[in-house]
């Protein structure tokens, strides 16, 4: 049973209204990992987390955590927790009785349960705020409120639901990170419901992309970003220049919208047309000996700070996106209608299997 | 903003004046009377300013208090009003209770058909309903009639004419008031919370208990003072449904104020019986509001 899978979904489906929310989806959670499920809003991410939680029914499929089957069993019987985009802190008691509340259901002796909430205070150092009120604390400290509360019952695997999407922007990235560092720590699976594809990146070892409630494609962040099943997951996840191509006669690889021949490091075979993903920052800016080569004008240049996100027009009429670091002068260098020479390695752009 | 501003001191106004007009003055009103000596005339009680002649005196006096606090028997209305009232008011929380919850908790598209149930009795008189009661507890009635049928007794149970038939009276009449703040309390309870109690492992019973109940609290507490503030000073369902060993004030106040035309006594039994009521009330709110404030 080492090998077993903390957690295993087979086939679940679950409908609201003849809407399949969760489309005979099937997937495996390993002890220890930490699993971001990725997708736009609406696409059964979170009913599929709920579905593990025990606060949806299935209405096909299993599920089974830690080799026993949960399929049927009630929230308050599966060995795993969920820390609620709401947070949904219990506003009548203190921040010390929420997160005992837990402990208190499996009748554990006083001074145990006043143990272990002091250590799960310890882990998100709140010590000082256990008397508190839910309501007199900032988000941030309810959101650690939440995450001990879950993090106190022990759970097999943690389950967050959008867990920094009510964070404001730097404490998300700090507490990003002390996700990141309290999971390896602890070392239970984190299965993390997440819209945004940088928080999915940064902190799982495996995402699985849902699109209309199925799971696209799964595999690391790598995985995802750099070999993309598909179209839809090479746009959802990170900007991409979609580019078709075409076998000619000659076994040349024909793109038209671009006008070139591409030179590719790893020609699909046995196939007459294929599509290629482009990310921005593979395309070079005046690369003097690039196997790709086009010239191009600036049409649109977005300062974002740290690099400068460019599209620019090829004599075709098709536009290409780009993204260069920021360096001196660079702002002035590449401003709308200067002129430029976009290249790429044979390498840069990825075939799609589809 | 321009409208909300405008708008709000005239607001205030209109509270004010209609404060003044229906509740601090027929309530002054009454504290006169109620200094007054009753006599045979029109109006049957005393003026407060007396013109002997050479000027204005003032006549008051609180003989009809002493009265009150000394006589035994009202004493022993009030006691016993507070007795019933508490009785009635924690038996129609009992019933309240799981009717608000179920109504709450039903798909939205019963809730307005249940709340239109609810207050469906208030679209007939008042007296009518208590008066059916009489045809339900009286010895030959449906309910007797109902229990004999059915082998459970064998002679009819004595109800009518009881404090038993008086509790049942006033908690159906009042049933109303508890149930809906309590509805209003169920019904605001995030779903969240009950999730996540299930989620930290609590049955569905000690979810109740333990986050259901507790978050009820303040709907509890409206539905408790909605019922019991009126059923202490309740005067027909004791009349009509009570026994002569029923003494409750309201009844009381309602024979000193027809029967016996004793305005000024009637009117002290009023005041004496809104001191009883607002003090504690008041001072239930005060804590209630001090504590919020503190979030202790």
């Amino acid at each position: 049973m080492t090998d077993a899978p903390l957690i295993r979904i087979e086939r679940a489906v679950k409908s609201f209204g003849g809407l399949k929310a969760v489309d005979d989806v099937s997937l495996d959670v390993g002890a220890g990992e930490f699993l971001a499920l990725l997708g736009p809003s609406g696409c059964g991410k979170t009913t599929l987390l709920r579905s593990i939680a025990g606060l949806e029914t299935l209405d096909g499929g299993r599920i089974a955590i830690d080799g026993r089957d949960m399929t049927r069993e009630p929230a308050y019987r599966r060995p795993v927790n969920l820390m609620f985009q709401s947070y949904a802190l219990f506003p009548h008691l203190t921040v010390a009785g929420n997160i005992a509340f837990g402990l208190k259901q499996e009748d554990l002796p006083r001074g145990e349960i006043e143990r272990r909430v002091g250590e799960a205070l310890a882990l998100v150092r709140l010590e000082d705020k256990a008397g508190h009120k839910p309501e007199r604390l900032s988000g941030g400290q309810q959101q650690r409120v939440a995450l001990a509360r879950a993090l106190a019952k022990r759970p097999r695997a943690l389950l967050l639901d959008e867990p920094l999407a009510a964070l404001d922007r730097k404490l998300r990235a700090a507490t990003r990170s002390e996700l990141v560092g309290l999971q390896r720590r602890l070392g239970i699976a984190f299965v993390m419901v997440t819209h945004d594809q940088e928080e999915a990146l940064s902190t799982a070892t495996r995402i699985a992309v849902m699109e209309r409630g199925r799971i696209v494609q799964i595999g690391t962040a790598a995985d995802v970003y750099e070999r993309p099943c598909n179209r839809w997951v090479a746009t959802f996840i990170g900007e991409a220049n979609v580019i078709e191509a075409r076998r000619t006669a000659e076994g040349r690889w024909r793109a038209e919208a671009l006008g070139i021949d591409l030179v590719l490091a790893a020609a699909p075979r046995g196939r007459a047309a294929a599509t290629l993903v482009l990310r921005p920052e593979r395309v070079r800016i005046d690369m003097a000996a690039a196997p790709n080569r086009l010239d191009a004008v600036v049409v649109e240049a977005a300062y974002l700070g740290d690099r400068i996100a460019l599209k620019a027009r090829v004599p075709t009429g098709a536009v290409l996106s780009a993204s260069v670091a920021s360096a001196d002068g660079v702002a002035a260098r590449f401003a709308v209608g200067s002129s430029l020479s976009l290249g790429w390695t044979a390498e840069a752009a990825t075939v799609l299997e589809e | 903003m321009t409208g909300r501003s405008v708008a709000w001191p005239s607001m205030v106004v209109l509270l004010g004046l209609w404060v003044a007009l229906f509740l601090a003055g027929p309530l002054l009103i009454v504290l006169k009377i109620s200094l007054a000596e009753t006599r045979l005339a029109r109006p049957p009680y005393t003026p407060l300013l007396i013109d002997d002649g050479g000027g204005w005196s003032l006549s008051a006096n609180l003989a009809n208090y002493v009265a009150l606090v000394g006589d035994g028997l009202y004493a022993r209305a009030f006691g016993q009003s507070l007795w019933l009232a508490g009785i009635s008011t924690a038996l129609a929380l009992g019933v309240a209770l799981p009717m608000a919850y179920a109504m709450a908790r039903a798909p939205a598209s019963w809730r307005g058909a249940l709340l239109a149930a609810v207050l469906l009795p208030f679209w007939t008189s008042f007296l009518i309903r208590v008066y059916a009661w009489i045809a339900i507890l009286k010895d030959e009635g449906l309910l007797n009639a109902a229990l004999v049928g059915l082998g459970l007794i064998r002679a009819p149970l004595a109800l009518l004419n009881t404090d038993i038939a008086v509790v049942i009276g006033i908690v159906y009449a009042y049933l109303p008031f508890m149930i809906l703040p309590l509805y209003v309390a169920f019904a605001r309870i995030p779903a969240s919370l009950i999730e996540a109690a299930a989620d930290l492992g609590a049955t569905p019973t000690r979810s109740f208990w333990s986050v259901t109940l507790p978050l009820t609290a303040p709907g509890i507490a409206a539905g408790s003072l909605l019922v019991f503030i009126p059923a202490v000073g309740e005067a027909i369902v004791p009349d009509l449904l009570g026994g002569a060993e029923t003494l409750m004030i309201g009844k009381s106040l309602w024979t000193e104020f027809f029967q016996n035309r004793d305005w000024p006594l009637a009117s002290a039994i009023a005041v004496l019986l809104l001191i009883l009521l607002v003090g504690p009330t008041a001072w239930l709110e005060g804590r209630e509001a001090r504590r919020r404030e503190t979030g202790a």
